[in-house]
């Protein structure tokens, strides 16, 4: 069953066509090929490559991205003297990572990162519009991604969430904490809004409303199983 | 002490387990596998049969890791455990944060193992878990072995298995550990892809190591230990000279604490001790003089007031209102610094001695052999385990280097000293390939 290695002096199992320790070929008498049906076999199972064939992938994803950037930032440098449109090259592969590549790459459940694609899709409105006006801080009636954009993606995430609560009712405790993320995050519009301007606008309004009717609904209808959640997330 | 109580349902990490997902990634978190190898090949339906029972005698494994505020948190897993093929290499990552549960049994060949988060367990209680889960196969083939030492799969989990005895054995008026301030010397060489693990077993005659330590004075743990830094201290003299190979050698090694403070948890309880090379003169070492250094070395570090110092230490800084208030991301982030410094950067190499198993004698007639394979450290490229049974003693040495210097010279070593080693792994390339 076993021969030994010439170099190491040491018998290798016969699985293995090479000592493990230097890696020498062993050579074996013809007899000594066959394995005998009860012997034990040492042996361990032949890894599929796609374990490493990801890790390759990943790497030359990673690099391209760096590298289209790094690129991006020189030309622009180059071309104009001054760096202005290589940021939103910067900013929309961090947006992609951040949203669509992080849960492609870990396989992460869809439903608990409606919270941050929302937040995402907010940020990225806001984004556009101080490119429009050049400005980060403009006029209520400018201000179309606080007073639009933001209340309607954050309600269209509590109503994706509800709605997937609804549909995997067995299950519904497990999407309470991004449920309960995406209500306290309709407070973030209003208190903006009362700080730039010192009014809310009533879509900011519905949109708050929603929120704390969908976390009074989750305290009421869950009770006990809501509350131990609430428990677990924030023990100190 | 726990405001939370330890409920099947829900509990918190025990408090060496929290440096863990912390300091982890998703490429990288502390896993370990415990294995036995049977005289016969596994039979996967009765092994499958086996485990929904014995699981239910170990409801704090079947869970899994949850991320909250402050804290992680383990959580009982709803999905029944399902025994796998081998597949992949071992101690492949678990999946956090798509709620994989942090153990898994598998099966190949002749092999019945069991790979577990270091968040759960350690060591020592996962072999119980192993074994017991052995006994219930045997039982169900229909031989007759005693239960032994071992935890019956019919006993109902008890409420001590679940405590974190650090918080128990925690004297908040106890002196601390001081944390170790230098870098140890560590094995260079040509790193294989992230996820490719290497291991390579070597298999000696218990009786004649027994017979060389004892020859030399030393206990078999301390004549290891020598003759692991005796390996590393020959490389290190042929190192190319840079700030690595002035740096001095350090093997660490785990410690069941339940030797010192009687537990009977199930979970994580060990901590470790770094033996250090104290190298007085400029003049090279024989393998006596390095062996008699580290025994005293170990000697004078391996005792109680050593290890109450180190949870002492460790708990006061979870009893930290300050610590305790930071959010997770923060704590994450702190963990990983404290991490690197005190665990990976102190050793050149990680040693875990699972000792003699204690296990029914019947178990010899059914089982070859024992295996513990450490996972790789997320800085160190080399641990090294060793497990003794039946008269036999297995050596594993994981690596994610492609170079096989240690093992090569520690079982050039044993050969040298009349000892027949024989040995294989993963990494000396299929026959048929």
């Amino acid at each position: 069953m076993i021969d030994k290695c010439p170099r190491c002096n040491v018998k290798v199992d016969k699985n293995l066509s090479n000592c493990p320790l230097c890696g020498s070929y062993i050579e074996r008498n013809e007899e000594d090929q066959e394995t005998p049906l009860d012997a034990i076999d040492y042996g361990y199972p032949k890894v599929r490559k796609g374990i490493v064939v990801r890790e390759i992938a990943f790497r030359v994803f990673l690099y391209a991205c760096l590298i289209s950037i790094g690129i991006c930032f020189l030309v622009n440098f180059l071309a104009a003297n001054r760096i202005f449109w290589a940021y939103h090259i910067l900013f929309g592969w961090a947006v992609f990572w951040c949203t669509l590549g992080r849960s492609l790459f870990f396989h992460l459940d869809f439903r608990k990162q409606i919270f941050w694609y929302s937040v995402f899709a907010s940020i990225i409105c806001y984004y556009i519009q101080t490119m429009m006006y050049g400005k980060f801080i403009v006029t209520e009636s400018q201000n179309w991604a606080l007073i639009w954009a933001m209340p309607s993606f954050f309600l269209g995430g509590i109503a994706i969430l509800f709605i997937y609560m609804l549909v995997e009712f067995k299950d519904w405790v497990r999407l309470t904490m991004p449920l309960t993320a995406m209500c306290l995050v309709t407070a973030v519009p209003a208190i903006i809004a009362s700080v730039m301007y010192k009014q809310v606008h009533f879509m900011i309004y519905i949109c708050l409303g929603v929120g704390v009717i969908t976390l009074l609904l989750m305290m009421i209808l869950g009770r006990e199983k809501y509350f131990l959640e609430l428990k677990k997330k924030f023990f100190l | 002490m726990n405001k939370i109580k330890n409920t099947a349902e829900w509990f918190k990490l025990d408090n060496a387990s929290k440096i863990y997902p912390a300091s982890g990634n998703t490429r990288w978190n502390a896993v370990y596998r415990v294995c036995a190898v049977m005289k016969e090949r596994v039979d996967r339906e009765v092994l499958q049969q086996a485990l929904d029972v014995v699981i239910e005698r170990f409801p704090s494994y079947n869970v899994i890791l949850r991320r909250g505020f402050f804290w992680y948190f383990l959580q009982g897993a709803t999905i029944r455990p399902v025994v796998t093929r081998e597949s992949d290499y071992p101690c492949r990552q678990f999946d956090f944060m798509n709620r994989e549960p942090l153990f898994r049994v598998m099966y190949s060949g002749n092999r019945i193992m069991a790979e577990f988060s270091h968040c759960i367990s350690d060591g020592n209680a996962s072999t119980n878990f192993l074994n017991t889960l052995i006994l219930k196969y045997l039982h169900l083939l229909g031989k007759k072995v005693d239960r032994g030492p071992l935890l019956h799969y019919n006993d109902a989990p008890k409420e001590e298995e679940f405590e974190d005895s650090y918080s128990r054995y925690y004297n908040p008026k106890g002196s601390k550990t001081l944390p170790e301030n230098y870098s140890a010397y560590h094995l260079q060489g040509t790193k294989e892809l992230k996820g490719v693990v290497n291991v390579t077993h070597g298999e000696v005659e218990t009786a004649k190591l027994l017979e060389l330590s004892h020859a030399a004075g030393v206990t078999l743990n301390e004549y290891i230990i020598g003759a692991l830094a005796y390996c590393l201290y020959n490389k290190r003299k042929y190192d190319a000279v840079n700030k690595n190979s002035k740096r001095p050698i350090s093997v660490q090694y785990s410690v069941d604490l339940r030797n010192y403070f009687p537990s009977q948890t199930v979970r994580m309880f060990s901590g470790f001790v770094n033996v250090l090379l104290k190298e007085t003169s400029p003049k090279d070492m024989t393998f006596e003089e390095i062996l008699q250094k580290m025994a005293e070395e170990s000697r004078i570090r391996c005792n109680k007031d050593n290890f109450q110092n180190f949870i002492n230490s460790n708990f006061s800084l979870e009893k930290n209102w300050i610590i305790r208030a930071v959010p997770l991301s923060v704590k994450n982030l702190i963990m990983k610094i404290a991490y690197y410094n005190q665990a990976d950067r102190v050793s050149s190499l990680i040693v875990t001695n699972m000792g003699r198993m204690n296990v029914p004698k019947e178990f010899s007639e059914y089982i070859e052999r024992y295996e513990l394979i450490i996972g790789p450290q997320k800085y160190d490229n080399s641990t090294m385990t060793i497990c003794s049974f039946n008269g036999k003693t297995v050596f594993t040495f994981v690596k994610t280097i492609k170079n096989s210097y240690l093992e090569r010279e520690f079982f050039k070593f044993l050969t040298e000293r009349g000892l027949e080693v024989f040995v294989n792994g993963n990494n000396g390339g299929r026959k048929n390939d």
